[in-house]
């Protein structure tokens, strides 16, 4: 046995950690020489002063504090989130920015359609009553009830 | 020449002989029932007579609005040349509506909401080319009538290609049109006015043209018109999708003229064709941004979605072909809009 393995041992043989097969080994050794028997010395020597050391009194409410730090759930972050949950929020992200321009085109197209036939008739009356023979006052009749579907508000019904 | 041929040729000079001769006799007797006055000069005086005529009057308008006459009852003041001003009397749901024209602008105050909409004049015919209207209409007097106690010359107007038939009842002293019928060839008389009192010559102040915004009444302009273009090439590039017209038109319609239209999210094209005496519209727009139409009755020639809605003469068509809606207003036959519809080419 070298005598530098038998000084990275002398720290567990002084404390009583060595199997008995190595604790044999360090003694037979330490019969042989003596650098390795002043070094145990000196160990035991500093382990003898560091034992006499008063114990250092903990602050109040530290092991309060440390339990409650230990028990508190730590703060979340989405990335921490389930993995599906993200994914149905993505494909419910993904749903409505596909889906509002769609409904709105839609509802845009259906009011189109409701006031496109007065658009038209307002377009057309001016035209209509420059020609000859045309009566102003029927042709204003049916102008005014389609401005007023314009607006938004019922006319007279219509065929 | 042989006997047969001889008889040949006699039989067609003799039928040209009565064909020439049968309207210039018609048109004989009608100027001596006329006091020497042709029946063209009559048509062509109230042509031209709201130029010139000032007058104030009730008139009474009858309309085909689906399967029952609608009648409508109105005062109407007449200022030459283009103002006009409308108070509808009866029935109750239009009973207080006001229209001043000033020829420029219209104004129309509904009492019921308190608003003013604010349109493009209507401001009557225009003096154009009576030529026009002599080469595409057959004008024939039917008859020497009283109206309200004046003399008028009833007069046919109609059109040579065409269908329909327009009669005027036209004061033979001012060239006002005291009493009008349409008659359509399949539903008959589809619209009437008829004035039940009329003065003449009228001092109007000009006061009464000018528009008078009730206090704290909301002014509305539903549509603005833009300038109108003239060739389909320059209209389609304003409005950025293909422009396909009519193949064949009736009674010798010709384009007139073309905008764009521009409402909400709509945009479509308006053309418009004339054939002297009746306008005919046509509205092109993608279907993508016209929805098909809700109201009106269906019109299984054309589609499933072809609706076609009626004012007395005046009808509208709308159907969807190759991906545009199209729309036709005129007051023609439902059957001849049917036609029209029809002769659109394959873009």
């Amino acid at each position: 046995m070298s005598a530098h393995r038998i000084e990275r041992q002398l720290s567990a043989y002084l404390d009583g950690e060595l199997t008995p097969e190595e604790a044999a080994g360090v003694r037979a050794h330490l019969d042989s020489c003596e650098p390795c028997r002043a070094e145990l010395a000196s160990l035991r020597a500093t382990k003898s002063l560091l034992g006499r050391l008063p114990q250092p009194a903990l602050p109040a409410g530290f092991a309060a504090g440390l339990w409650s730090r230990i028990e508190r759930p730590a703060p979340r972050r989405w990335l921490w989130w389930p993995r599906p949950a993200m994914a149905l929020a993505a494909a419910a992200l993904a749903v409505v920015l596909v889906a509002v321009p769609l409904v709105r085109g839609h509802l845009e197209r259906l009011r189109a359609a409701e006031v496109g036939p007065d658009l038209f008739l307002r377009m057309y009356a001016p035209a209509a009553a420059e020609d000859p023979f045309t009566d102003r006052a029927f042709i204003t009749l049916v102008s005014t009830d389609a401005g007023l579907r314009l607006i938004g508000e019922e006319a007279r019904g219509s065929r | 020449m042989s006997r047969t041929a001889f008889c040949l040729v006699a039989l067609v000079l003799l039928t040209g002989a009565t064909v020439w001769i049968r309207p210039a006799a018609s048109q004989d007797a009608a100027s001596r029932l006329l006091g020497g006055v042709t029946v063209e000069q009559v048509a062509r005086h109230a042509m031209i007579a709201p130029q010139i005529v000032d007058y104030e009057g009730t008139k009474v308008l009858s309309v085909l609005r689906g399967q029952a006459m609608e009648t409508v009852t109105v005062s109407e003041a007449h200022k030459r040349p283009n103002r006009m001003r409308l108070e509808f009397l009866s029935p109750e749901g239009v009973a207080g509506r006001l229209v001043v024209d000033d020829g420029i602008q219209t104004w129309h105050y509904e009492p019921r909401l308190h608003v003013v909409i604010q349109g493009p004049s209507l401001r009557g015919p225009l003096e154009g080319p009576f030529e026009r209207l002599l080469e595409r209409y057959a004008i024939s007097l039917l008859s020497l009538e009283d109206v309200i106690g004046r003399p008028t010359a009833v007069l046919s107007l109609i059109p040579r290609q065409g269908r329909g038939e327009r009669r005027l009842w036209i004061d033979r002293m001012t060239g006002v049109a005291l009493r009008t019928e349409e008659r359509d060839p399949d539903e008959g008389l589809v619209a009437t006015t008829y004035f039940t009192r009329i003065s003449y010559g009228l001092n109007f102040p000009a006061a009464l043209f000018l528009p008078r915004i009730p206090a704290g009444a909301r002014v509305l302009v539903p549509v603005e018109l833009s300038g109108s273009l003239v060739t389909v090439t320059q209209l389609a590039r304003s409005v950025g999708f293909p422009l396909s017209v009519p193949a064949t038109l009736p009674g010798g319609f010709a384009l007139m003229g073309g905008e764009p239209v521009h409402g909400g999210p709509l945009r479509a094209v308006y053309l418009h064709y004339s054939d002297g005496a009746r306008r005919l519209g046509v509205f092109i727009a993608p279907a993508a941004r016209l929805g098909p139409p809700g109201r009106g009755v269906a019109v299984p020639a054309l589609g499933a979605q072809a609706r076609a809605m009626g004012w007395g003469a005046t009808r509208m068509l709308q159907w969807e072909a190759r991906g545009m809606r199209l729309t036709l207003i005129g007051p023609l036959p439902l059957a001849d809009l049917v036609q029209i519809a029809q002769s659109f080419p394959p873009r």
